[in-house]
């Protein structure tokens, strides 16, 4: 067998000919023993490269490869918004100025009516809700969510009812919780007599002795 | 003459595959889908899967420090596969940011045992690897392109930046020489014991 036989089996086990040269190959073939052992090699021989390499193909793509091409692909996010940012950021600017007036005016009507609201969530659960359960209230509109929950319950020498209560208000930025402490003066008003730092919140209800004697 | 044409339209459908590649907007995500492939030539290429990855990194940062220079219908695994060798030519594994040594160097096949099954692995896998790393640099790339990448003689060329006939020849000397480093007389045995 020569070179150009060699070759020409060579093309025909990578798929590389035409019908006519298929057809000279498979001619070849069936008149010669060397031919077909030589495609047998070349077959064998592919078989073991695949065996070789593939797994490395079949293998997750390394972190390595991913953070390269998200840091890049971040970059270049980066290039477009900039420039739409600040586009957005003058456009913003304008209406603003001309709304300017309007939006504070909604804006604190918003702000007033939330703050009412979730007054008067304090002032209703003090009155309603025996100690342990929490009443929620959600904003219409945003994110805003309120929870009050009576902790436990006083009566000071002059007699008034006092509550302490936990609250939990929770928006776009974040969560906070309070403790404080009411004391009614009439019916579904509660006043607070203290307001405890937001950073004592977290302790446990259950181990909580009384908070003051009153 | 079946296993032979069942084996050329498993060819045909990686080329139709390959042929998809073209660059896209979206071009981070096109290179993701081809990193596997490109460390598989990269390791075939190098010998060794740490310096593939070097060679593959190294070849996605040139490639997105360029796209903008890149033509409409470049193909992208075509430039990739002739990258990673431009870079292996050129000794990329001396500039590697990543501190080796000898002891880091492995042979793939050692880290990757294939099947515990002697008889389906008469010629050991680790032994094809080093086989393909005693070959000349022309020899390897061409047997990767085109018998694990699957890549057309055409298509070869153009990543090889030679002529067809040059492919052609080259690879037919290329399978030679593997049958020879991987030791004639037992790799005859293996023949004859698959048939």
């Amino acid at each position: 067998m020569n070179d150009e036989q060699r070759a020409l089996i060579s093309a025909f086990n990578d798929g590389q000919l035409d019908g006519q040269g298929r057809e000279a190959v498979m001619s070849l073939l069936a008149e010669n023993a060397q031919a077909r052992s030589y495609l047998k090699e070349l077959v064998e021989l592919d078989r073991l490269l695949h065996s070789t390499f593939d797994p490395v193909e079949q293998e997750p793509v390394p972190m390595r490869f991913r953070s390269l091409l998200r840091k890049k692909r971040t970059h270049a996010f980066r290039h477009f918004v900039v420039p739409a940012a600040l586009a957005a950021s003058l456009l913003l600017a304008v209406v603003l100025v001309i709304r300017q007036d309007t939006i504070d005016q909604q804006m604190r009507e918003q702000l007033l009516q939330m703050t009412q609201e979730i007054a008067s969530l304090k002032h209703q659960t003090l009155e309603n809700t025996p100690s342990g359960k929490a009443v929620s209230w959600v904003a219409p509109v945003g994110q805003t969510r309120a929870e009050v929950r009576p902790l436990s319950t006083f009566r000071t020498k002059d007699k008034r009812f006092c509550r302490e209560y936990e609250e939990r208000l929770e928006d776009a930025n974040g969560v906070e919780i309070r403790r404080g402490i009411a004391c009614r003066t009439g019916k579904g008003h509660w006043p607070d007599l203290t307001r405890l730092p937001s950073d004592s919140a977290g302790s446990s209800t259950a181990d909580r002795s009384p908070v003051v004697n009153l | 003459m079946d296993e032979n044409g069942a084996d050329n339209r498993s060819l045909n459908d990686r080329r139709t595959h390959c042929a998809e590649d073209m660059v896209q907007p979206d071009l981070t995500e096109q290179l993701i889908e081809l990193i596997p492939r490109m460390r598989r030539f990269a390791t075939g290429l190098s010998g060794s899967a740490a310096w593939g990855d070097d060679l593959v990194q190294a070849a996605c940062e040139r490639l997105l420090q360029r796209k903008d220079s890149l033509r409409p219908d470049t193909r992208l695994d075509s430039w990739m596969y002739q990258v990673i060798r431009n870079l292996h030519i050129d000794g990329i594994r001396a500039q590697s940011v990543r501190d080796r040594n000898a002891d880091e160097i492995k042979l793939v096949a050692d880290l990757r045992p294939v099947s515990t099954d002697p008889m389906q692995n008469h010629i050991r896998l680790g032994e094809v690897n080093d086989a393909m790393q005693l070959l000349s640099e022309e020899h390897r790339s061409a047997l990767m392109l085109i018998c694990v990448e699957g890549l057309s003689y055409k298509e070869a060329a153009e990543v090889l930046q030679v002529p067809m006939g040059t492919v052609t020849s080259r690879l037919v000397r290329a399978r030679k020489s593997l049958v020879e480093k991987l030791g004639g007389e037992s790799f005859e045995l293996e023949l004859g014991m698959s048939r």
